[in-house]
This record gives structure tokens, sequence and C-alpha cells, in this order.
């Protein structure tokens, strides 16, 4: 097998592992506001999250950037706990700032935490030949980045249908706002909570 | 909006309760992963192995499989414990399977790696296996990483739980 390949799968799998969850759950606060029509919008976000962790990641691990592994564990919780925030904030992202398009941007940053999160493990391996094994793993996490968001989309549709069932005719209520908020606040809740647990201080 | 108090109730209780439950997933995810780097030195017939393992993966292992009678502050049980440990779990086979003896050519100590070197004398004949197994005792989503130098030509082996020693060469 080639040297790519290899880290792809490496990529691959630690996104994909259950124990990622943290990485997970930031997928889904930040996927919870859209329909299964806002695909483009939604490409737009992990393209800007994707790029933000990529950053990190190189700079981490070529030795350019060293960051507290203490306080990025701290921060990607965080991110989580904002993004919920956000959701939950926003009502109407048509009259929010810029249109609601800075979402993109704020992924990116946020995506420079998630990266840093990453590198901390892979600097430390990653002693000799970097860019092959680099690459190989960033495109393995896209991939299992897209994998995750594929069964989150598909969660949603499932909840959505349950909500739309559970809904009386009379009600004004929609029923993507009550995702929304039924996400948020638990991606709040569960981000919190490990925030408390990880803090540094 | 006023939420009625029973409801801020309801709703104070599942968010407690989920965080209650959160715990298990607290640590950061980290990479259970390591990485062996195989060159064959055609010069002085020998294959030199070194084997990174980060220092709190195998402290974990060493204290499970010792009850907890060796540490890193235990120094020459220590370093027996960990050598025996990453000899049982990394190994190359020759020809019919037959294990090559590994000499232990060092072992040297990076920011969060251990980083252990074997020489074997290259049997010298076509088919050589590698296994590395390490750490699979310990953890589900061990991934270990073997990339190999073999007469000019890199190729890399990837090892998960229940896999059988791979080809290299």
């Amino acid at each position: 097998m080639s040297e790519f390949l290899t880290f792809l799968q490496l990529g691959f799998r630690h996104i994909v592992d259950l124990e990622a969850m943290d990485h997970i759950l930031f997928l889904v606060a930040l996927a919870a506001i859209y329909r299964f029509r806002d695909l483009k919008r939604v490409l737009w976000v992990i393209t800007a999250f994707t790029v933000g962790h990529s950053v990190t990641l190189a700079l981490a691990v070529t030795g350019i950037l060293t960051m507290p592994s203490a306080i990025i564990e701290f921060l990607i919780p965080v991110t989580i706990v904002a993004t919920g925030i956000e959701n939950l904030l926003v009502r109407d992202r048509e009259r929010a700032a810029w249109g609601g398009r800075y979402r993109p941007v704020f992924a990116g940053v946020f995506g420079l935490v998630h990266g840093a999160g990453f590198a901390n493990y892979l600097k430390a391996l990653f002693v000799d030949r970097l860019a092959v094994p680099l690459f190989g793993f960033n495109v393995g996490i896209e991939l299992g980045q897209i994998v995750v968001l594929a069964l989150i989309a598909v969660a949603f549709l499932v909840l959505d249908g349950s909500i739309r069932r559970l809904r009386a005719p009379s009600a004004s209520w929609e029923p993507l706002r009550v995702r929304v908020v039924a996400v948020s606040l638990l991606v709040v809740t569960v981000g919190s909570a490990w925030a408390v647990q990880r803090s540094p201080w | 909006m006023v939420v009625p108090l029973a409801r801020f109730k309801v709703g104070v209780q599942v968010a407690l309760l989920i965080a209650a439950m959160t715990p298990r997933v607290a640590a950061a995810h980290p990479l259970h992963t390591t990485i062996t780097e195989i060159v064959e030195d055609r010069a002085h017939g020998k294959i030199r192995a070194t084997v990174r393992v980060f220092m709190d993966d195998l402290e974990t292992v060493v204290r499970k499989s010792t009850h907890g009678r060796v540490s890193p502050a235990s120094g020459a049980a220590w370093d027996a414990a960990t050598q025996a440990y990453v000899k049982s779990t990394f190994g190359l086979r020759g020809h019919g399977g037959a294990s090559l003896p590994l000499e232990s050519c060092g072992v040297k100590r990076t920011a969060d790696l251990l980083w252990f070197c074997y020489e074997a004398t290259d049997p010298g004949v076509t088919p050589l296996d590698a296994f590395a197994f390490t750490l699979f005792d310990l953890y589900e989503d061990q991934v270990n990483v073997v990339q190999a130098t073999m007469g000019g030509a890199r190729s890399s082996l990837l090892f998960t739980r229940g896999d059988k020693p791979k080809r290299l060469r």
C-alpha cells in the first residue's frame, strides 16, 4: 500500500470513530440549521472548517506553531458550545449580519482550533517525512467528515419527519426551528460539560 | 417568552442527565497509533526497525500487565518490561514463518514518544513478513503503521486488531 493511502486510512478511521465525539458533535452543531436543499451552503461551511484545520495542522506539525494541548482540548468544546448558542440566538438568518453569510468564516476560525487538536498527536509521530503523511491524513479526515455529515443528514431527515408527525395541525412553530433548538440544546449541554471537565484552570 | 416552571424543571433535569452521561467521552480524542520504520541494509545484511510508541500508552499497558508493580520510575524493571512488551507485539518473519531474532539497538525518548530500535540479520530469502500488534490489547481503535524501505522501494502497511502478519517483500 502507498504511504498516502496508509495515512488517508489513518485520518479516516480517526474521524469516523465514536471516540471522536467532540469533532462529530461540532459537525452536528454546524449542520443543525440546514435543510437538505441547503447543500451548497453546508459545503461552503465544511470547506471553511477544512481549510481552518488544515492550516493549523500543517503549521503545528511543521513546528511553526506550538500550542499548549490543555488549552486546545478546552477550546474544542467551547467551539461546540459557541456554535450551538449561535444556532439558538439567530432565528432569521436572512436578517442576521452579512445575511447570515458569516458562518463559513466562523467555521474556518473554529477549524483552526480543531486542527490544533489533531496536530498535538501528529507532531510527535511525523518527525521525518511530512508532506505525504500529512496530506494523506488530511484527505482521510475530509472523507471521514463527508461520511459523518451524510449520517447526520439522514438522522436529521428522520428527526424532521418525527417532528412533523407530532406537530398539531394548528401549531404555529416550524419543524426546522424545533430541530435546531433541540439539537442545539443537546450540543450546548454536552459541550459545556466537556468544557468544564477539560478546563485547565 | 415565558417558559412554564414545570417545563423549565424538565429541561434542567434533561440537561443534567445528559451532562452526567458525558464523562466517558470527555477526554480528548487521542490518536491510538504507533509508527514503525523498517529499513533494509543490504550492504551489512541487516534489517533495522524503529518502533515509535506513545509513552502514556506504554505506561498504561505495562502497569496493567504487571498489576501496577512497574512504572517509568522503576528503572531497570521498566526498561525490561517495555522491551519485553514491544518485542512480543512486533516482529519479523522469514521463510516458513520463522521469527527473525531481534536485537535491541537502543531506546530513546523524544517528547511523548519512546523509540525502540531493533536489528535482525537479513535471511536474504525473498519472503519477509512483519507484524505490528502493539497496544491492540489496550485499545480497540489502535491502528499501527509500518513504513518499509526494501531494495530502495517504499511501502506502507496498516495493522488493526485481528490482523495477521503481512508481507513486506
